[in-house]
């Protein structure tokens, strides 16, 4: 253990080498004056934009309105997915009634339902929740599914014993013990609603439609817009920081949660 | 009483795992009866998932015809119908999936072969590994459309975006699954072939490629979907021509019919890739395994 | 083969009668048991014996009402099984304790279904915990625990809704041989001290003998009762006696010419 840690521990100044690497040769290129083809954005102004942007409130308020767009998304289509999945994991007619039609619709792309949601729900907040909210929806619901239908018969038969009625059953035995099942579903569910909420604000954000866009995605998408190579790097930078530090709050979470599973193995 | 799954030494695991399906197919005969009431259960678990389409069918109709929505929002079904058949009669439809289709296809050829490299590099070099890991999954950390801006700032809006888009999301589905190919190499395996005495080679050859070879080919179904996914994306935003730019096209002229159509068709063409990949997964296992050993 | 049995004052704890089940595995039924009769009085202690997959989990299984019988019938304390119920406790080979609760939880929410009050819950847990040896470790998570101790924890919770009759079905198969003859004597102890009818499933027959009142060597292929044995030796029984020795010999005996 303690030599393996002290092995990694050695080689770990590999992995920075190639962004080292990446960096100076960045820095380097910058100073000779190759920034003036248009195209290429000296270190410096990236750091320079990232400071304007965080420093005159747009960075900032495009981080949160996002955070706060994908959490609302991300719950609704999890209570829903949550909902259906339940059904469908403990009643094999609704299964066997809904997952068929479910299976159907997921086949089609996520971004390929923004044309339609516009059209019925126009393009506001709506749309996008709903949006982030499908993307989330499949894979909890699948997982949920996955995870009642799971449970091993020989804890299905201790409830028994105990002369479980089905409440009983679903509070005491299925949920405790899909919980695992369930949990990954929610972290798959927020990576994608991630996603989602970058994809939906972006179109918006792109002209496609008029509306006053906001988030990251409409970040990057005005950036682009007005061919602002520096603010796309830093939206890019804030997309990728963001993106991780939220997947891990909610893995560790989630971790917390179902704490049973980790522990027992 | 329990079987002892002790390896003979003079069997490598390959012909173990030969000879085990060679039996599975007589482990189950098929009888007639077997078959008859599976077509019956199955013709009636097909009602039964029908009846939910067919629900929400009649309710489409009926809101249409009697104008319960606006046309414009939701066209009646005939109409959505009579515009596939129009649009398939006029050849716009396949020309539009045959330009996504090259599209997927170029991306896909490009951005696995660069994951099967650098996976394939990584998994049998620790210190590649040290080198490239933490880069990759930096990168990966965003996802393909946060990149999107950036490539259309570099490579414009032309074909060369989408191609490099759509290799950039096969890439990593397929880097991962050949690291995990190489890593995934079972310890015991590994250690029967040093018993046998086997070379570099041979180890490669009997041990290494054959547990590889299934996960490759999980990789190219993985990029493969993933890539679908963002060719539908980027050509909604940035294009003139395939499928993804009919569909925003139709929506930007309150064609709803021809939204419906393209959606349709991009279920009906992704769930198809997916299911041929599988296929040929199945396939080209079972092969490996027969082939091989 | 049903043997008939000495008409006892009392009503027998479990009856059974006729009972035949099969199963279809693999497209091909397969017979599990036939005509299979038993009685058992209440308070003794019964093995039943035969090599594996002679139906001997399934006539448990039967009895606590996870499964139901093809035909014939199984009374309880003269009333027919008709699901499994909390007069009838079980304990697996596999301990089957909910690896997300603790000890304590384990063993109270078997009692979920009874009308004790709470302060009452509480102490059948604590006093079972403290009876089965694992005072210390009601908070516990399973996964802690060695294999002699979650069976022990198993017990208890079986124990727990006060049933008639506890179902054991291999207990102690996959402990190691020390943990093994160490929790038989305490089993033993419990058996005296709650002094409910036992019917346990095995396949050590010196554990059989060690512990039984009688004996049921059971053949399989169909599974059948072969023998029944009375066990007479008494308590407290020592394995390297003459007469222990003779009776398991006996036994072995008979499970040769069942297995063969």
């Amino acid at each position: 253990m303690d030599a393996r840690a002290a092995i990694s521990g050695s080689r770990r100044w590999r992995g920075i080498v190639l962004p080292a690497t990446f960096v100076a040769l960045w820095g380097i290129a910058g100073s000779f004056g190759a920034g003036k083809s248009g195209l290429f954005i000296p270190l410096g102004a990236v750091i320079g934009a990232l400071f304007e942007s965080i420093r005159n409130g747009d960075l900032p308020g495009a981080v949160g309105a996002t955070i706060l767009r994908a959490l609302v998304g991300w719950s609704l289509g999890s209570l829903l997915g949550f909902a259906v999945g339940l059904l469908t994991g403990l009643s094999t007619g609704s299964q066997r009634a809904i997952a068929p039609t479910l299976h159907g619709a997921r086949q089609v792309a996520l971004f390929a339902w923004i044309p339609l949601f516009s059209a019925w729900l126009g393009n506001g907040e709506a749309m996008k929740i709903a949006l982030i909210s499908l993307s989330a929806f499949f894979p909890v619901l699948l997982h949920v599914e996955a995870g009642c239908r799971g449970v091993p018969a020989p804890f299905r038969e201790v409830g028994r014993l105990f002369a479980f009625d089905r409440i009983d059953e679903i509070r005491f035995v299925i949920l405790p013990a899909a919980a695992p099942t369930i949990i990954s579903g929610l972290e798959l569910g927020f990576t994608i609603a991630w996603i989602g909420t970058i994809g939906a604000e972006y179109l918006i954000g792109t002209g496609y439609m008029n509306a006053s866009p906001d988030g990251i995605g409409a970040f990057l998408a005005g950036a682009r817009e007005n061919a602002r190579m520096d603010l796309v790097v830093v939206g890019i930078l804030a997309l990728g920081s963001i993106g991780f530090v939220l997947d891990r709050v909610v893995v560790q979470a989630s971790r917390r949660a179902a704490g049973w599973h980790k522990r027992s193995r | 009483m329990t079987i002892n799954p002790t390896i003979n030494p003079t069997i490598t695991p390959l012909e173990y795992r030969r000879r085990f399906r060679a039996a599975v197919p007589l482990l189950w005969p098929p009888g007639f009866a077997d078959l008859a009431s599976g077509i019956l259960r199955r013709a009636g678990s097909v009602l039964v998932a029908l009846a939910l389409p067919l629900a929400i069918f009649a309710a489409w109709s009926f809101a249409a015809r009697y104008q319960l929505v606006a046309p414009q929002i939701l066209p009646a079904p005939s109409v959505v119908g009579a515009t596939a058949i129009e649009l398939i009669k006029s050849g716009q439809l396949q020309s539009e999936l045959a330009v996504s289709l090259f599209r997927l296809a170029a991306g896909l050829v490009i951005g696995a072969a660069a994951g099967l490299a650098v996976g394939l590099a990584m998994g049998l070099s620790t210190a590649v590994e040290d080198y490239l890991a933490p880069t990759v999954r930096a990168i990966w950390l965003v996802p393909s459309l946060g990149w999107l801006p950036f490539f259309m700032l570099i490579f414009g809006i032309g074909e060369a975006l989408k191609i490099v888009l759509i290799a950039k999301a096969c890439f990593l589905p397929m880097m991962v699954n050949s690291f995990d190919g190489v890593r995934g190499v079972s310890p015991k395996h590994r250690d029967v072939a040093r018993m046998l005495e086997l070379g570099r080679i041979d180890t490669l050859r009997f041990v290494v490629v054959p547990s590889l070879f299934p996960h490759l080919l999980t990789g190219l179904r993985l990029s493969l979907s993933k890539g679908w996914q963002v060719l539908v994306l980027v050509e909604m935003i940035a294009s003139a021509a395939g499928i993804g730019y009919l569909m925003t096209w139709g929506r930007k002229s309150f064609q709803l019919d021809i939204v419906l159509v393209t959606m349709l068709l991009i279920g009906v063409v992704g769930w198809l890739l997916d299911r041929a990949a599988l296929l040929v997964q199945a396939r080209a296992t079972a092969w490996a395994s027969r082939s091989v050993g | 083969m049903a043997q008939a049995l000495p008409i006892a004052s009392t009503s027998p704890a479990i009856e059974i009668a006729h009972v035949a089940k099969s199963f279809v595995v693999n497209g091909a039924p397969l017979e599990a048991l036939r005509d299979v009769s038993l009685g058992v009085e209440p308070g003794t202690f019964i093995s039943l014996v035969g090599p594996s997959g002679c139906g001997k989990s399934t006539l448990l299984r039967l009895i606590s009402g996870l499964e139901s019988a093809d035909s014939g019938h199984i009374r309880v304390r003269g009333e027919p099984v008709r699901g499994p119920g909390l007069d009838r406790g079980m304990v697996f080979q596999d301990h089957r304790l909910f690896p997300w609760l603790t000890v304590e939880h384990n063993i109270l929410l078997s009692l979920r279904r009874t009308t004790y009050s709470e302060p009452q819950k509480k102490r059948i847990v604590r006093d079972l915990i403290a009876l089965v040896g694992l005072a210390g470790f009601e908070a516990a998570q399973p996964h802690q625990l060695s294999g002699g101790m979650a069976q022990r924890a198993a017990i208890a919770r079986a124990l727990a809704p006060r049933p008639d009759i506890l179902l054991l079905d291999e207990p102690f198969g996959a402990l190691d041989s020390l943990t093994r003859t160490r929790l038989q004597n305490e089993f033993l102890r419990i058996w005296e001290h709650e002094g409910i009818t036992m019917l346990m499933v095995t396949h050590d027959v010196e554990e059989a003998v060690f512990l039984s009142d009688r004996v049921v060597v059971i053949e399989p292929r169909p599974g059948r009762i072969r023998r029944t044995v009375d066990i007479r030796l008494a308590r407290p029984r020592r394995r390297s006696d003459a007469d222990f020795v003779a009776l398991k010999e006996e036994i072995l005996g008979e499970l040769n010419v069942a297995e063969a």
